[in-house]
């Protein structure tokens, strides 16, 4: 009798004998802030990292079984698409926004160009379920996960169950979206010291930090604010406010136009340009902010309506400088790239 | 071996106790939803009419209500329902239930219940249960829940009606009173049914033209609607 007893409680403790998900402690470049926190229900593990890694290859989360992140989100150019506006989703239409190149996400709170996910976890629903990105049903995504036998395993892994849940699917992509780090330009390397930069580049840094720097901040780039930097003239209330920018989210009329500061690292790779990919060029971004600024009742304070008026060898010293900002390395990190099939 | 059939006599003895006495003091409690439009039973077939007289249809309808709780307001007593987050989904009869397992059993005078979902769970989406996405009542770009879905057609042009409302400032608490002689307990006094009259979303302290606010999904019209529907949407009915 006790023998069977025994025999129970061995076997209950095995079923218990995974061991827990090894928590990853994410590396912080030693010029770059502290993160804020993560969210607490999704600490980062080297087994959820490696699901979310996973995950974000397969094109299984997509309603035809022919759509990853990674179709818009290619690591070989900084995790966009090139494209200005994509049809690469399920349905081929085109989007109206660009894909946003993808790093440095763990510094971020708000998500999307208008802000409006609070989390990356709650963001990946975004992308999963519009019927223009993955159109993803996600009960049947996650029928057709179980049907294989790594999912289940994984998830076992990385959660503590083989059951696969959506809140599981989005915290997997979101821990390995936050280990997507790049912060090793030459631009870096100088600021570290032991890496010159060519008098042009430093003379664009010079009006850089006089005319660009306050909403492209260092280190980031990026004051993951909101503002109308003179795009447009109207903001169509159209499709549910998507040309609104951030007002769609916030509802604050000082928000009609504005959309969120993208990170000037690695434009090299990240061309066409804003939010909605209008400029094929670095050289047509500098024209726009030297002299074709529109003029709305939003435009940022820190935009001259008439522009800034760059001459020709302060664009040439601006482009130089912004080109410093690219990592090479960054688009070759194998710890990034495509995992191994399972 | 007797310990352990000594300690197996104790659970069934144990397990078996409590029935004797006449009131047990837990039960299953049953919220009945009965969706009306006006007098009408609702269903995904028939027209219906507006008070103005606008015909329409009915393809789909969901909410939310959250955070349950039973209350005796003069002693204090209360029991909150835990993790209760609830989406309330019609499927073409009429009626949608929800049971709420073993309701310790008071004398409550006060039925509380909010409907959509509080700031603190509307601020991200990986959630289970009825909070879970793949219910399809999720903003996916602006992150939260939508409080209620009401989906349809205009009749006769066949255009859309779309209702997709949820926003923190939109939530609302609500109370009904248990009736003195309406005590609940397990057997003849464990369902609580509510009238649920979609035309009060429309028809309240504000007036909604369906005909031309057919599609909301925030803003001024969306805030009314929610407003109208604190006020009136749910009546508890009766309680047997």
């Amino acid at each position: 009798m006790w023998k069977w007893v025994f025999l129970l409680v061995f076997i209950i403790s095995c079923e218990g004998n995974n061991e827990p998900a090894k928590l990853v402690h994410l590396e912080i470049p030693a010029h770059f802030p502290e993160p804020p926190a993560f969210p607490e229900r999704n600490p980062l593990t080297e087994q959820g990292i490696e699901l979310g890694r996973m995950l974000f290859y397969d094109p299984i989360l997509s309603a035809n079984g022919s759509v990853s992140c990674a179709t818009c989100h290619n690591p070989q150019i900084a995790f966009t698409d090139g494209m200005p506006r994509t049809r690469m989703g399920v349905s081929q239409n085109r989007l109206d926004r660009h894909s946003p190149p993808l790093f440095n996400l763990a510094w971020h709170t708000e998500f999307f160009w208008d802000g409006g996910a609070n989390d990356l976890e709650s963001q990946a629903f975004g992308p999963l379920q519009h019927p223009d990105e993955m159109a993803a049903d996600i009960v049947a995504v996650i029928e057709k996960m179980n049907e294989g036998k790594v999912y289940p395993k994984m998830f076992e892994k990385a959660f503590g169950s083989d059951t696969i849940t959506s809140a599981g699917i989005v915290r997997a992509l979101a821990q390995f979206q936050r280990t997507i780090i790049s912060a090793d330009s030459r631009y870096d390397r100088y600021m570290a010291g032991g890496e010159e930069l060519s008098s042009l580049e430093l003379r664009g840094l010079e009006l850089f930090n006089q005319h660009c720097e306050s909403c492209h901040q260092p280190p980031l780039f990026t004051d993951l604010g909101y503002h109308n930097n003179g795009l447009n003239i109207n903001f169509s209330s159209d499709k549910e406010g998507i040309f609104q920018g951030r007002f769609r989210i916030s509802q604050d009329s000082a928000d009609i136009g504005t959309f969120k500061t993208p990170s000037l690292r690695n434009l090299a790779f990240t061309a066409p340009y804003m939010h909605d990919g209008r400029m094929r060029s670095l050289d047509r971004v500098l024209d726009f902010y030297a002299g074709d600024i529109k003029w709305s009742p939003t435009l940022s304070e820190r935009i001259p309506a008439e522009g800034f008026g760059f001459d020709d060898e302060e664009k040439a010293a601006l482009i130089a400088f912004l080109l410093s900002l690219t990592d090479e390395d960054f688009v070759k990190n194998p710890k990034y790239s495509k995992p191994p099939a399972h | 071996m007797k310990k352990l059939l000594f300690l197996l006599s104790l659970v069934i003895f144990s397990s078996c106790g409590d029935d004797k006495d006449a009131k047990p003091d837990r039960a299953d409690i049953t919220l009945r939803f009965e969706h009306f439009v006006g007098n009408q039973k609702l269903n995904f077939t028939s027209q219906f009419n507006t008070s103005a007289g606008q015909s329409f249809t009915i393809e789909d309808f969901r909410y939310y209500i959250s955070n349950l709780s039973f209350e005796n307001t003069a002693t204090g007593t209360k029991y909150a329902v835990p993790n209760s987050y609830h989406l309330i989904r019609e499927n073409g009869t009429g009626v949608a239930e929800l049971v709420l397992p073993n309701v310790p059993l008071a004398e409550y005078d006060k039925f509380n219940f909010s409907w959509g979902i509080d700031a603190e769970k509307n601020t991200s989406l990986d959630q289970t249960g009825d909070l879970d996405p793949s219910n399809e009542m999720a903003w996916n770009w602006n992150t939260g829940y939508k409080f209620i879905l009401l989906e349809g057609r205009l009749v006769p042009s066949n255009q859309g009606l779309v209702y997709h409302i949820g926003s923190n400032h939109n939530y609302k608490n609500l109370s009904f009173t248990i009736p003195q002689d309406a005590q609940l307990d397990s057997r003849t006094k464990s369902t609580m049914i509510f009238n649920v009259d979609i035309l009060k979303a429309f028809e309240g302290n504000s007036i909604i033209d369906i005909s031309t606010n057919n599609s909301v999904m925030g803003g001024e019209i969306a805030d009314n609607i929610a407003t109208n529907i604190g006020q009136g949407l749910f009546k508890l009915q009766e309680i047997k």
